[in-house]
């Protein structure tokens, strides 16, 4: 009897670890088949949904609860949190959005995916739509999900803010935002330099260089710049204003060791050796610097806004056209969708919609809104002056192609060549950009090769 | 012929065996997190690393059988570039780290030996530091030796000292994290340490006092011989979790300066999380382990023959 307890007992643990397996695995099936059931249970007019118009929302979404998930962990999440409250008292659908910020976003998204506890929709940076895609994250937006949009939607974007989100033939994303870089000036020490400040145009060339010398003669630090993320995006819009690029239309070709890529880095090495406190590093450390008046101007990513705003001095200016023709880095923010379910996109889509049409009022994170629409807007100056400010600096927004996982392949290469150059470590910068530029054709390749 | 060996030399055993499955029950415990959390992933791991593997993307994940080994000691491609430079900041840490974390470690464990008031308490604060997590343990050193605004340089300031870029330079970087690592991981050798000293007979010292040692001769000619063993394995388990560094410079440096404090764990990471190529972390993994059995082979080896000798 005693043997038989004895030889049971593990084969009772091994039961009872299986049985707690299963639970889990059920548990999150359940949702899905309480919410496959919803529709159904109301019986949905299969006629009113397709034909809906602008603004109505498909009745799946009747009810349902969604997350969405973010990168905004600033001062811009707070916004995007409050829109989502806002959203989730005014529909007439009973939906409720809940908004969830977290750094690592594309990390968590991914361990959700394999997981299988992905959220029903995401924020997510238009440079990772296509690897999110291949990587089976990103759900495809269907022309049916996407009719509460309204038709022809795509022409109130700029061209390329709305192709980006197009990945092999197929609308993954929707955008929201652009952000290019801002030129932030200190009233104060322009006022004590004897200069006007600049105005809703790109500064010319001149200008700007007269403006450095002026600010340097009056015996201040003109411009604070680093190294990293600061110095790599400096590096691309100079490069293309220089009339290179990083890579071919594509997106297939590296070629950012070009004679202009060299003459920008050179431009921004002379600047920062000459006109910069010494500053080097991850985490802003030359957005610290302007906050602190250790510089007059700071060139850096507009999230910076809602925490510079409440600074007296804060200035706001578009990007200055130093090279031959206009050109500023920019990213953007974009809506995707993460689940397959019918009524949860439906949800997410209405949600989009509402925001999209609201995007005026996201502005005031910081952002400057994709449609022209709302970036036509006269109301904008007074919902967010400072992005009223540098708005011209949306015409000339410069983004790579949309090609799967093509960001790192380019700056994990060039980035430390940019940093090396400007720290003084990387000498013979031709050299070192042709070779970092072969690296990056080797993982293009590669990628090219794995998500074929 | 195996049954009659069996019965003839060990009947003992035999009778021992039979006589329940007690014994693997008080292993089953252990068995089970042994066989899920280590050798299940390990050789999963050696699995993996002979394809192109996105946990993403089960329909896409070709064999490639030795290649992600083959790319590693390729000198043309980019993986050899990574994970060499990785490895030399790895090695780079070792030297920076184990020194220190072992001395100090020692130092303070015969401090903490010694017999004064409030002895527990110190023993205590010693080894807080090691209870908390690599983030929050990262997140206040980051906010100590930030360039802007960092506690550090801000009494620099106060002081009339030139602020420092600990973060952004070499070998400052190096220092921070070697510093935040000391705090943060210092109480664990301490620990072993003070276990052993308080394993070493008291007559020792007695008898070595009344033949006029000093102290100091106490200590290199008693505590440290009878240490040796301890001392071994505290080498040992410090030089692999030094190379096992990852969080410091995740949150403190991001790898930089110039993917300088990029780490091999760091490398692994980016390939297999950021990159979702996991096969190739796989093997980048394997590489590394196969390194640390050489390196504390090697140990041992070492201070075994010192011992001999």
């Amino acid at each position: 009897m005693k043997k038989i307890i004895s030889n049971l007992v593990p084969v009772l643990i091994l039961l009872s670890l299986i049985l707690s397996a299963c639970a889990s695995g059920g548990a999150t099936q359940a949702p899905t088949q309480a919410a496959a059931e919803t529709p159904t249970g109301q019986a949905t007019s299969p006629t009113t949904a397709p034909e809906a118009a602008a603004g109505t929302c498909n009745s799946k979404a009747q009810g349902q609860s969604i997350e969405m998930w973010s990168p905004l962990t600033g001062p811009d999440g707070d916004e995007m949190s409050t829109l989502a409250d806002r959203f989730s008292k005014e529909n007439t659908y009973g939906i409720k959005v809940t908004h969830v910020a977290q750094p690592d976003y594309i990390t968590k998204l991914e361990a959700a995916a394999a997981a299988g506890g992905l959220p029903a929709m995401t924020v997510v940076r238009a440079i990772n739509v296509g690897q999110e895609a291949e990587r089976n994250v990103l759900k495809p937006m269907t022309s049916e999900v996407m009719t509460v949009l309204g038709t022809n939607i795509g022409s109130d974007f700029p061209d390329q803010l709305w192709k980006v989100g197009e990945y092999k033939g197929q609308h993954y994303s929707f955008p929201l935002d652009t952000h290019a870089l801002v030129m932030y000036y200190n009233k104060d020490m322009f006022k004590a330099a004897g200069m006007a400040e600049p105005g809703p145009e790109p500064w010319t060339k001149t200008q700007f260089e007269d403006a450095i010398a002026k600010l340097s003669a009056s015996g201040v630090k003109p411009i604070a710049i680093g190294t990293a993320f600061q110095a790599a995006t400096l590096f691309q819009s100079l490069i293309v204003q220089f009339g290179g690029s990083l890579t071919n239309p594509e997106g297939t070709k590296a070629t950012y060791n070009s004679d202009a890529g060299v003459k920008a880095l050179e431009y921004i090495k002379n600047l920062r050796d000459k006109y910069s406190p010494d500053i080097s590093g991850a985490g802003d450390p030359e957005a610290n610097a302007y906050k602190q008046g250790q510089a007059a101007i700071m060139i850096h990513g507009p999230w910076h806004i809602s925490d510079i705003v409440k600074l007296s001095f804060a200035g706001f200016a578009p990007f200055p056209t130093i090279g031959d023709k206009p050109a500023v880095w920019a990213g953007s923010h974009q809506l995707g969708l993460t689940s397959d379910d019918p009524a949860k996109q439906a949800a997410a889509m209405c949600w989009i919609a509402w925001l999209s049409q609201h995007s005026i009022d996201w502005a005031k994170a910081g952002q400057i809104p994709a449609r022209t629409s709302v970036r036509t807007d006269p109301k904008l100056a007074e919902v967010a002056a400072p992005i009223a400010a540098v708005i011209k600096n949306a015409d000339h927004a410069i983004m790579l192609p949309q090609v799967a996982a093509l960001e790192g392949a380019l700056w994990d290469q060039f980035g430390p060549v940019v940093d090396g150059y400007l720290t003084g470590e990387v000498t013979n910068l031709k050299t070192a950009l042709d070779e970092a530029a072969a690296r990056s054709q080797q993982t293009m390749d590669e990628n090219a090769a794995t998500y074929k | 012929m195996q049954d009659q060996v069996v019965q003839a030399t060990a009947p003992a055993v035999k009778k021992h065996r039979k006589s329940g499955i007690v014994p693997y029950l008080f292993i089953l415990p252990h068995s089970i997190f042994f066989l899920a959390f280590l050798a299940y992933p390990f050789f999963y791991g050696l699995y993996i690393s002979l394809f192109q593997f996105d946990y993403l993307r089960p329909e896409h994940r070709p064999f490639v059988g030795f290649n992600n080994y083959l790319q590693v000691f390729t000198p043309t491609t980019v993986q050899y570039r990574d994970f060499w430079r990785s490895m030399s900041n790895t090695g780079q840490f070792l030297l920076w780290s184990v020194i220190p974390l072992v001395i100090v470690a020692l130092l303070l464990a015969v401090l903490l030996n010694g017999k004064y008031r409030g002895r527990n308490m110190f023993r205590m604060i010693y080894f807080a530091p090691y209870a908390l997590s690599v983030t929050v343990a990262s997140i206040l050193w980051l906010w100590i030796f930030q360039r802007e605004g960092g506690l550090l340089n801000h009494y620099l300031e106060i002081v009339g000292l030139p602020t420092i870029n600990w973060l952004g330079r070499m070998p400052e970087a190096w220092i921070s994290i070697t510093i935040a690592t000391i705090w943060w991981t210092i109480g664990f050798n301490t620990v072993i340490f003070l276990a052993a000293l308080q394993e070493i007979p008291t007559s020792l010292y007695e008898a070595a006092a009344i033949d006029g040692a000093s102290p100091v001769q106490q200590f290199f000619n008693i505590t440290i011989p009878m240490m040796r063993s301890v001392l071994i394995f505290v080498i040992t388990i410090t030089m692999i979790a030094s190379a096992n560094l990852f969080g410091q410079p995740y949150i403190m440096t991001a790898g930089g300066p110039v993917q300088r404090t990029e780490t091999i764990i760091y490398r692994i990471f980016i390939e297999g999380i950021g990159r979702g190529q996991m096969g190739r972390a796989a093997a980048m993994s394997i590489l590394l382990a196969i390194m640390l059995l050489f390196l504390t082979a090697v140990n041992f080896k070492v201070f075994g023959q010192t011992e001999r000798s």
